[in-house]
């Protein structure tokens, strides 16, 4: 119980998982934030730049298929992402999934964020979101906005 | 010799990045449209299903219809009914690579809890906390996930060093814990499996039950061959056999099979055969 607890007390301070359903219409929906300086002690002293955010399912739940790309906008200068999915259909270099996601399915996705030094610091160290694309069309099917705070300055 | 060879059939088949008989069950169902993900121990989660068999059943129906590996634990704890945790004690690779590597380390600097601490109770103890946590503070399945460990480990090992990127503190008192503290520096490498695995608890759980029948396969013994010179306790990696007066006693609560007991006896007290308990 402890541990889960333990778990629970870092649930938005390390590593933020979400949900997001497509296409969804644009402003609908929820927000991610993690709170940069809320993380274990562990993770201060030993990996205090390295972050993740990441989602098991995003998920198709429209009537057809989608050839999905995805797309972090805003992302800082210096900060590095390290994409990490489990699709063996996934090409890195256009962040597309190659073959099309039917209606229901799901795939998982993982960003992990190398935050520098002289950004750790300020209240809002990353303000963009996730853009998740019909990679045919161009057509924007859903937005995710994704905050990096230090606590206090969420909103 | 035989117990390494196991272990390393483990890794081919649980493990990115050849994950045999995960990748295996990805392209059957790549074939039928269901998923197509690359294969790695995540895809067998031996955790997972135990929280959603006892707290949600209709989720782990839907998750095994997606991914039928979601039944391994399950299959192997059917199997440990008939011939005890021989997946424990052999095959599983987070178990094994601690015990191996501990016998490397000198006994003085080992934690010897062996003879002094019964580790059922906390095993079972925490298998009810673990099956409880999600409802009761937070799911521990994932965020204190040995295998997890071990897969970017072994991920790394094999060139993927994106695997150690990230590191939850979560992550970080996981591997401690089961690598260092329950692993390689407790007597018998065998900490965390006794204290802290909810699949091997499930696994032995059955095994309890199986062991009591004559026509399953468990460790026995033999009273007429015994000289009580002990070996077979120092040789349990899971302290399951205690001495007992001019006997020994074999707890199924914690046994795996991995025979080193069978292998230390001189007399051939103990063996892994079908029958009675002892005789």
């Amino acid at each position: 119980m402890a541990a889960g607890y333990y778990r629970g007390s870092l649930r938005k301070a390390e590593s933020v998982h979400f949900g997001l359903n497509f296409p969804a219409p644009e402003g609908k929906g929820k927000k991610v934030v993690l709170y940069y300086n809320e993380q274990g002690l562990l993770k201060k002293l030993l990996q205090p730049g390295v972050v993740e955010i990441g989602s098991h399912r995003i998920k198709n739940v429209g009537s057809r298929s989608y050839v999905v790309r995805l797309e972090l906008v805003n992302i800082p200068q210096g900060v590095e992402v390290i994409w990490e999915t489990n699709q063996l259909a996934w090409d890195e270099a256009t962040k597309t999934l190659r073959r099309p996601l039917k209606p229901r399915q799901r795939f998982g996705m993982s960003w992990v964020f190398h935050i520098p030094e002289e950004l750790r610091e300020k209240p809002v160290i990353y303000d963009g979101g996730l853009r998740v694309i019909d990679a045919e069309t161009g057509e924007q099917l859903a937005f995710l906005p994704i905050k990096i705070v230090n606590r206090g300055e969420a909103r | 010799m035989y117990r390494v060879l196991a272990l390393l059939l483990g890794i081919l088949l649980f493990y990115a990045p050849f994950a045999l008989l995960v990748k295996a069950t990805a392209q059957l169902l790549e074939s039928q449209g269901l998923i197509y993900v690359v294969g790695d121990v995540h895809r067998a989660c031996l955790r997972m299903p135990i929280n959603w068999a006892f707290l949600d059943p209709g989720k782990l129906i839907a998750r095994v219809l997606m991914n039928p590996l979601y039944l391994t634990v399950f299959i192997l704890a059917v199997l440990s009914f008939f011939l005890a945790p021989l997946f424990c004690g052999w095959l599983c690779p987070a178990g094994n690579i601690p015990e191996h590597l501990n016998r490397f380390v000198p006994r003085r600097l080992k934690l010897n809890l062996r003879g002094k601490l019964d580790p059922a109770p906390i095993r079972y103890g925490f298998l009810v906390g673990f099956i409880l946590s999600p409802k009761l503070g937070g799911s521990i399945a994932c965020s204190f996930c040995n295998y997890s460990q071990l897969q970017r480990v072994l991920s790394a090992v094999f060139g993927d060093f994106h695997a150690l990127a990230y590191w939850s503190s979560t992550a970080i008192i996981t591997f401690a814990l089961w690598f260092f503290v329950l692993g390689v520096f407790i007597d018998g490498g065998r900490g965390w499996c006794n204290f802290a695995c909810p699949a091997g608890a499930l696994q032995n759980l059955f095994h309890r039950v199986g062991s009591k029948l004559p026509f399953t396969l468990k460790i026995r013994f033999f009273r007429d061959r015994c000289n009580d010179c002990g070996r077979c306790v120092d040789a349990c990696p899971t302290w399951a056999i205690r001495e007992a007066r001019n006997s020994i006693s074999v707890n199924r609560f914690v046994c795996n099979a991995c025979k080193d007991c069978v292998v230390a006896c001189p007399n051939g007290a103990l063996a892994y055969s079908r029958g009675g308990e002892a005789e």
